[in-house]
């Protein structure tokens, strides 16, 4: 379930916490890696993606979403 | 629960396109002015991650003859069917002073060098859909607003407007400090958007695969009733289309052509990839989708084949604005080549496309309230021309008007503490998104595609009992589930006046069909308005000024 954020890269910053409009996320302690709480309120946008500071957080699409074509 | 009062001339709900407008024009008058956002200015709401296309009138490229642009709103999808022709040259005849801030501000509104003009457009007609680069539009808004003096207070629940004797106090929950706070403000400006959440979507219990933000769930409307300004057309719905399963607007973006299986178009406007044009079928024939798929001739295509690698980059280009950056991202990974593969396009969930009615102003029916946007209906432009016009209006208005006295609100303040300390306390019960799926169950099965007397007068039953079900039974495990449990409160209250409105217009119109009366009735060509009266609901019909 998206979106994912790579441990190695992820600085704790907050960024996505608090970008993200659905509230996805949560820091359950300072300096904690976020969590992806609710990751079913998930609106596909892309806000974290694009708001972190060290690239590290993906989208992955789930399959219900998946594009039908020819 | 933690009280605090914030005193401020005027106060914008909801930090989106509108809002932020209102809040840059009224802070230039001198009024002190508060946005209170649901999320973070920064990406929230519909336009959060962008938009390419923005409704105008540019005298030196349409002419001095604003009437072809007019007529051309009035037939478009976010035009004419409730708007008066006032409303709607105010609009137009606004649209590119809205133009030339922005580009002031450094959003850029044009493409190599150029006011560039594409999409949803018809052969031989003018296009009215001027292109902009407006992925960060929310980030340039918000540090205009700040630079204003202007107080963002983002992740604030808004969800009560009371009337106090002509003052205004509005109450919203801070969930991270678990706070009610409580606004007195001389203005008041609605700019919550629109309302989504009430219709399953498209994906069978995946509440948030919705082509507008799931997260506006028609605040600024049960705000405006519980006030007491009137709204406009509930029963009227509208759906959009898009890539089928994976919700986006941006439809007119496409360089494509929609096509049936055996390749043949299914409207007579294109037959081949036009970046001027797009493929307007879609907007014209709003259930082709559907009509397809129910005789069997289905699906139907966005087909991009035959596109030059020139205009492929420029539609690449337009979605990113869009908002559908990852919608391209996960084409790329899945190796989905628009270029060689065309993709299937459905109608999504229906959605309201009436609401908070406000005139040329962004004036409502009661005094001191203001709404812009899509708290009525009307995309981008309408909410960046009437945001500013609202903020033009409430501004001047809360610097000569009397401070707010909120004495005669306590006894609602305390009941509305009440009900939150309820849902916040209580260890047994249903949580919002039991509520949220038992609400659009209801509303699909008995004010959705198909109505009749005997199903909303059911439906209206069933609908009580969930608001009672709500109202006394929720429960809200932490701040984040207040937040959506407040949202539901709303979503129910919308739904009631809902099917109120849509027994009363017996007839059928726009996402309004009533099977036991299959005929447009032009004695009805009138607005429905549903408004608050001591002894509940009230519905009344106006004539709409043409």
């Amino acid at each position: 379930m998206p979106p994912l954020i790579d441990e190695e890269k992820c600085t704790r910053c907050g960024a996505c916490v608090d970008i993200c409009q659905s509230d996805v996320f949560s820091m359950r302690a300072e300096n904690a890696i976020p969590d992806a709480t609710h990751a079913d309120e998930c609106w596909h946008c892309g806000a974290c993606v694009m708001e972190c500071p060290a690239e590290a957080v993906s989208l992955r699409i789930p399959l219900p979403m998946m594009v039908c074509y020819k | 629960m933690q009280e605090q009062i914030i005193q401020t001339d005027v106060l914008c709900i909801g930090g989106g396109i509108a809002g932020l407008m209102a809040a840059i024009r009224a802070s230039e008058s001198g009024a002190k002015v508060v946005v209170a956002e649901k999320a973070n200015t920064l990406r929230s709401g519909s336009a959060g991650l962008g938009n390419d296309h923005f409704r105008c009138y540019i005298p030196d490229i349409h002419g001095p003859d604003i009437k072809p642009n007019l007529e051309s709103l009035a037939r478009s999808q976010v035009g004419g069917a409730m708007r008066n022709m006032t409303f709607m040259r105010t609009w137009m005849e606004k649209s590119f002073d809205i133009v030339k801030l922005w580009e002031s501000w450094g959003i850029p509104m044009r493409y190599e060098g150029r006011y560039e003009f594409a999409g949803h457009g018809l052969p031989g007609r003018i296009l009215a859909s001027l292109k902009y680069s407006g992925k960060d539009q929310k980030s340039v808004l918000t540090r205009e607003a700040l630079k204003r003096g202007v107080t963002v207070m983002n992740r604030v629940m808004m969800f009560d407007l009371i009337n106090s004797n002509g003052s205004l106090v509005a109450l919203g929950i801070s969930p991270k400090d678990n706070k009610l706070l409580v606004y007195h403000a001389k203005s008041v400006v609605l700019g919550t958007g629109l309302c989504t959440r009430l219709y399953p979507s498209p994906t069978p219990g995946w509440m948030f695969n919705i082509a507008y933000s799931p997260n506006n769930t028609g605040d600024g409307r049960a705000m405006a009733y519980k006030a007491g300004a009137e709204l406009a057309n509930l029963e009227l719905t509208m759906r959009w289309a898009g890539p089928k399963y994976f919700a986006r607007c941006g439809k007119g973006t496409w360089v494509g052509v929609l096509r049936d299986p055996e390749d043949k178009p299914i409207g007579p406007f294109v037959t081949k990839p036009d970046r001027k044009l797009g493929d307007m079928a879609a907007d014209i024939w709003h259930s082709a989708f559907e009509d397809f798929a129910k005789s069997g001739k289905g699906p139907v295509y966005m087909d991009c084949r035959g596109i030059s690698e020139e205009d492929y980059q420029y539609m690449a280009h337009w979605l990113r604005h869009e908002g559908n950056a990852s919608f391209l991202d996960y084409l790329e990974e899945e190796a989905i080549d628009l270029k060689e593969r065309p993709v299937e396009f459905s109608t999504y969930e229906m959605h309201l496309s009436g609401g908070v009615l406000y005139n040329e102003k962004g004036e409502t029916s009661v005094k001191g309230l203001y709404a812009a946007g899509d708290e009525l209906f009307g995309g981008i432009s309408c909410a960046a021309t009437f945001g500013w016009i609202a903020g033009d209006s409430a501004g001047p208005y809360s610097c000569s008007a009397a401070t707010p006295d909120a004495h005669e609100a306590r006894p609602r303040i305390e009941e509305r503490k009440q009900l939150i300390e309820g849902m916040l306390g209580r260890k047994k019960g249903p949580g919002w998104k039991e509520a949220n799926l038992a609400l659009q169950q209801i509303m699909q099965d008995y004010a959705g595609p198909i109505r009749s007397e005997t199903l909303l007068a059911a439906g209206l039953s069933h609908i009580r009992r969930l608001k009672e079900k709500v109202g006394t039974a929720m429960v809200a495990q932490d701040g984040h589930e207040l937040v959506r449990g407040l949202e539901l409160m709303n979503l129910v209250d919308l739904a009631e006046l809902l099917f109120l409105a849509a027994m009363e217009r017996k007839e059928t119109r726009a996402g309004h069909v009533r099977v036991d009366y299959p005929f447009t009735n032009p004695l009805l060509d009138k607005l429905l308005i549903v408004r608050k009266t001591d002894e509940g609901p009230i519905l009344e019909w106006k004539e709409l000024r043409r």
